[in-house]
């Protein structure tokens, strides 16, 4: 009765409902991607689904990553999405892995256990290039989605004689021109639009449907809700792991292959000397008579602020722009003696930035930049627990 | 007669008059920077000799970015 309704499609019937069951995918994150492709997996009733994240639910990803609810906070993402997934068809088993996926992690499981389709809904590039890798060696079809703001692609590789992901795209792109959703933001609905195709593709596979995207991409724009379908390239014979003479045989270290690490996360800068950083709570002390210029962009100040701060972006600093307006809210303030201006963002990492811009361009006059370390972050941790983190 | 305009030509006249700031995230060697895809009427340029391919009248050029987040 549970599969009736897509049994009785001719592009199902009983044969395929059979081939759904005996069949074992592997999913590559439950975020903001694998929550809704294992939710329809699980609901059409695929007879193994595994899933691999090594992170922990944050209140910032409920917004998006469906399994996961209020009460699952600071729990492996992993067993949230597994509580929910079992109690919505207790039928398929379900093998939730708390584990970070690099080349030997992803090895050992890919090798172990032959999957019939990879799920990638990993969120950095050194971990795309790994999947599809391990896709090529071990000849498994890899179901590619990825979401960004209010866009989305989708196609997979290596299948059927198909395009891998290094034949389309052989060298990682340089690190500055990736933006991640943690920067970048993304909404919900495209997300699960993405996330959802990848179930639907993965259903097409396993019952050998026609039709697959193979050697095409999708290109999904949620702002004018338009779906591109694109002609990608054939399968590049010269390609370094599908081609006929692969220089890459065994699985190499990602993140130094793309200069990037294989998360998401914000790493933190260094890049001032003690004396032009002061602690949030020394800051929190004097934030009422100083000059604070809080770099953030626009719309993240208008979510939330410290009151008395002005909002002065850091990508206008970085390229100079609107300096005289600078100029003349620093000359207002200026005195005979040094006057200090504090520099705030969301972590303390664009504010190192744009104090290191500041003390070259201002040098001429008396005032001192110092940079508030650790951000609105280390304010909300340290002095006022009830400013939002976000 | 004016000379044949081939994708190569777009791409520097492009970085020369249109982009305004960091042209190397668009461009690198004289094509684009790896992880951007370009299409001519929906299709990869790959599929149509890349740089050298000699432009049309009503071809529609484009630069995807690839994605990476989930």
């Amino acid at each position: 009765m549970r599969y009736s309704r897509q049994m009785i499609m001719p592009n199902v019937r009983v044969n395929g409902q059979i081939f759904f069951k005996q069949s074992k995918v592997i999913i590559i994150g439950a975020g903001g991607l694998g929550c809704p492709a294992a939710l329809y997996l699980v609901c059409a009733g695929i007879g193994e689904i595994t899933i691999v994240d090594y992170d922990k639910v944050e209140l910032s990803n409920l917004h998006r990553q469906i399994l996961h609810s209020e009460e699952d906070l600071n729990q492996a993402k992993v067993d949230s999405a597994y509580n929910k997934l079992k109690s919505i068809n207790s039928d398929v088993k379900i093998i939730p892995i708390h584990l970070h996926a690099n080349s030997i992690t992803i090895q050992q499981l890919i090798t172990q256990n032959k999957y019939d389709v990879v799920v990638d809904g990993s969120d950095n590039v050194a971990t795309r290039y790994l999947l599809n890798d391990v896709c090529v060696m071990n000849n498994i079809p890899l179901v590619s989605g990825s979401a960004l703001q209010m866009e989305g692609q989708l196609t997979v590789y290596h299948y059927k004689g198909g395009p891998c992901y290094r034949c389309v795209f052989p060298d990682p792109p340089p690190p500055q021109a990736v933006t991640n959703c943690g920067d970048g933001g993304v909404l919900g609905p495209v997300c699960g639009t993405i996330g959802t195709l990848q179930a639907l593709e993965t259903i097409k596979i396993i019952s050998g449907s026609a039709g697959v995207l193979s050697g095409q991409l999708l290109l999904f724009d949620g702002s004018s809700t338009t779906f591109r379908n694109v002609k990608l390239r054939g399968r590049n014979p010269k390609c370094a792991i599908c081609g006929e003479n692969p220089t890459v045989t065994k699985l190499i270290d990602y993140e130094q292959f793309c200069q990037s690490s294989a998360h998401d996360k914000v790493i933190n800068i260094d890049i001032l000397e003690a004396d032009e950083q002061v602690e949030a709570k020394e800051f929190s002390k004097i934030v009422s008579n100083a000059l604070v210029l809080d770099v953030r962009p626009e719309v993240e100040y208008q979510m939330c602020s410290i009151p008395g701060t002005i909002n002065f972006p850091y990508s206008d600093i970085e390229k100079g722009h609107r300096m005289e307006k600078l100029n003349d809210l620093l000359n207002d303030k200026l005195t005979e003696v040094e006057y200090n201006v504090y520099v705030l963002c969301r972590r303390g990492n664009d504010s190192q930035r744009a104090v290191s811009c500041l003390k070259n361009r201002f040098s001429h006059i008396p005032v001192k930049f110092y940079n508030i370390k650790g951000g609105l972050h280390a304010y909300s941790r340290l002095v006022d627990p009830q400013f939002p983190v976000y | 007669m004016q000379k044949d305009w081939i994708l190569g030509d777009l791409l520097i006249w492009l970085r020369d008059n249109l982009l305004k700031e960091r042209p190397e995230l668009f461009l690198q060697d004289n094509s684009v920077r790896p992880g951007i895809l370009v299409l001519v009427n929906d299709s990869d340029w790959e599929l149509m000799d890349t740089v050298n391919y000699p432009i049309q009248s009503k071809d529609t050029i484009t630069f995807i970015s690839t994605l990476h987040g989930g």
